[in-house]
């Protein structure tokens, strides 16, 4: 209720004087200098005209209005920023840097993130992050172990899965005590096995590509 | 008779299988099936597929592979079910040695026996099938696995063979059944056509996919000589720290978080978990012969048959019930294979042999004898588990 009172009188000041301050603002600087140097070449007194029309005060309809209007609705203004401000936080937090290299130099920093195979091992922009946030070490690494690691505890998955085809297919043909008795001094082996090789798929601490 | 489909995917397959959870299905699927883990290890699936999310930018991250048989068939043992999907990863990634692919497969039985066809809306006995799942990565070159590409010919060839491979009826075989044999068209290959067709479908496909060995950087024989590997076999004084720190935070606190909970995982979903429960169901029978004998003798299979209807939605149509040397037995019609009770529970339910006997006994009052034994067992089951308690059987009853 109190915002719907207070818009006409802003209305009202803006239609009274706004025009004859803008008026008043534009004439007074040009005409004394004007007076002052009458006998000074005229294109001289048009660049000093144009000077002081750039430099000149202006108002606008904001400064003509009552400062306790200006309060009331800036405080409106920085409140409903605020509740912007906080539903947007997450989105707005990361910052977008972008810039131009030349050819060269583009071809050199794709270089600088491949193995020796061609391999893509890092963005170029990544690398440039890296950098640019002052780890100048920044280089692109490779994770051998890491697909060295996948790779035997596949194989290892594997050989055990022949294994056991195996010792089930012996299954089939008889179930005498002793087989079944060796069965599962196998299958404790395998298990035993099974836990030492899971260590493969524990997760390295994460390296950091510098 | 034996149907595999292949599909691919980006991701999803791991969480329906950890989870059990499926989009547009309501039930879990222990509800629904018993998973029997056959081949390789979920965990190695997991981390191949994670490591390709990671480092690759494929449109498809694996395979999808289901083998399903007909119901004449849904007492083929595990080990057959292997040999099948191994025959299958064989055929389709002939290029490639297995212990260089990350794959995974496990089989679901029916546990609820009946599924409701979306089509007609009619009753239809659900199949046990096989997930064989293959990540898409080659674990020895990092580079993206070259399947054998679709030919309906081929694939229809391949089918043929498999099916003669464990004396199974192929549905092409069916079909042709019906058709005119006259017309030499449709006639369909013979086995050994069949097997030529996929050899040379093969070479043809490998004449055009030559693998570069020199590009299996991380084949394990391969690996130990390259430089990636001097550097941690020779390591100079900052690499050896670097190792050093990373061991050290491996053992204090990444490995005792893995111990907690892929651990758990392995032991589950490998494998050996498949020969495990095998041997163990061989030493309950053993161990309770005598529970069992007084259970096909003394309970009424046409009560055990209406329970399994209610319970497990048994088509019970398909069953009659006698009686042979006092021994209760029920008639499978589409198979005509015969059934005591708790063979009936183990191998049409699904369940283990001692869920088997537990079910069986029920709560039924009028035998004692089956109450004592299961509160016996039951407490046994609380302070040891079943397993332990097999392998004492087996490992320490032998010494």
């Amino acid at each position: 209720m109190e915002n719907q009172q207070n818009e006409p009188i802003q209305e009202n000041v803006q239609a009274t004087e706004v025009i004859p301050a803008q008026i008043n603002a534009q004439a007074n600087p040009s005409a004394s200098q004007i007076e002052i140097d009458r006998d000074i070449d005229i294109d001289i007194e048009a660049e000093l005209d144009w000077q002081a029309l750039q430099e000149q005060i202006t108002y606008t309809a904001l400064d003509l209005i009552p400062q306790t209007v200006i309060e009331i609705k800036s405080e409106e203004e920085d409140e409903s920023k605020i509740s912007q401000g906080r539903s947007n936080e997450n989105a707005t937090k990361s910052k977008v840097i972008s810039f131009r290299v030349t050819a060269e130099e583009y071809e050199q920093l794709h270089f600088q993130c491949l193995n020796e195979y061609g391999e893509k091992l890092l963005t170029v922009s990544k690398l440039a992050k890296l950098t640019a946030l002052g780890l100048s070490k920044a280089k692109a690494m490779e994770q051998p172990l890491e697909r060295y690691r996948l790779a035997i505890a596949a194989e290892i998955a594997m050989s055990m899965t022949d294994i056991v085809h195996k010792l089930d297919s012996g299954l089939e043909e008889t179930e005498s005590e002793t087989y079944l008795s060796e069965n599962g001094k196998i299958i404790i082996a395998l298990e035993n096995i099974q836990k030492k090789a899971s260590m493969l798929l524990a997760p390295l601490v994460e390296q950091a590509t510098q | 008779m034996t149907i595999v489909r292949i599909s691919q995917h980006q991701d999803g397959i791991e969480d329906y299988l950890q989870t059990g959870m499926k989009a547009g299905r309501a039930e879990h699927r222990d509800e629904l099936d018993v998973r029997t883990t056959i081949i390789g290890n979920l965990a190695v699936l997991q981390s191949a597929n994670n490591y390709v999310r990671k480092h690759k930018s494929w449109d498809n991250n694996y395979w999808h592979i289901t083998i399903s048989m007909r119901w004449k068939y849904h007492l083929t043992s595990d080990n057959t079910s292997r040999a099948i999907a191994l025959d299958v990863i064989d055929y389709y990634f002939h290029l490639y040695d297995k212990k260089q692919l990350a794959v995974y497969a496990e089989i679901h039985k029916p546990k609820q026996q009946m599924a409701i066809d979306p089509v007609s809306l009619e009753k239809k006995q659900r199949l046990p099938h096989i997930h064989l799942i293959v990540s898409k990565l080659d674990l020895w070159s990092n580079n993206q696995l070259r399947i054998l590409p679709y030919t309906k010919n081929v694939a229809q060839s391949f089918q043929i063979w498999l099916d003669d491979k464990y004396y199974m009826k192929s549905h092409y075989r069916q079909a042709e059944e019906t058709r005119d044999v006259d017309n030499i068209d449709n006639a369909l290959p013979t086995v050994a056509e069949a097997d030529m067709a996929i050899k040379k479908y093969q070479r043809w496909h490998e004449s055009y996919n030559t693998l570069q060995p020199h590009k299996q950087l991380y084949a394990p024989a391969k690996f130990m000589k390259t430089s990636n590997w001097e550097r941690f076999a020779k390591p100079d004084k900052k690499t050896l720290q670097q190792l050093q720190k990373k061991s050290d935070a491996l053992s204090n606190t990444h490995w005792v978080n893995h111990q907690k909970g892929i651990l758990l995982l392995q032991s589950s979903y490998t494998a050996t978990q498949a020969l495990k429960q095998r041997l163990i169901d061989i030493r309950t029978k053993k161990d309770h012969k005598d529970v069992i004998k007084k259970i096909n003798q003394q309970y009424n299979m046409r009560s055990i048959l209406a329970m399994a209807a209610k319970q497990y939605g048994l088509d019970r149509k398909s069953f009659s019930y006698e009686q042979i040397n006092k021994i209760n037995y029920a008639k499978d019609h589409r198979t005509s294979g015969l059934v005591n009770i708790v063979e009936l529970a183990h191998k049409h339910l699904n369940m283990t042999v001692f869920e088997s006997i537990k079910w069986s006994i029920g709560d039924s009052p009028d035998k004692r004898w089956g109450q004592v034994f299961l509160e016996q067992k039951e407490t046994e089951l609380l302070t040891k588990t079943l397993m332990d308690n097999v392998y004492e059987g087996f490992v320490l009853g032998m010494k």
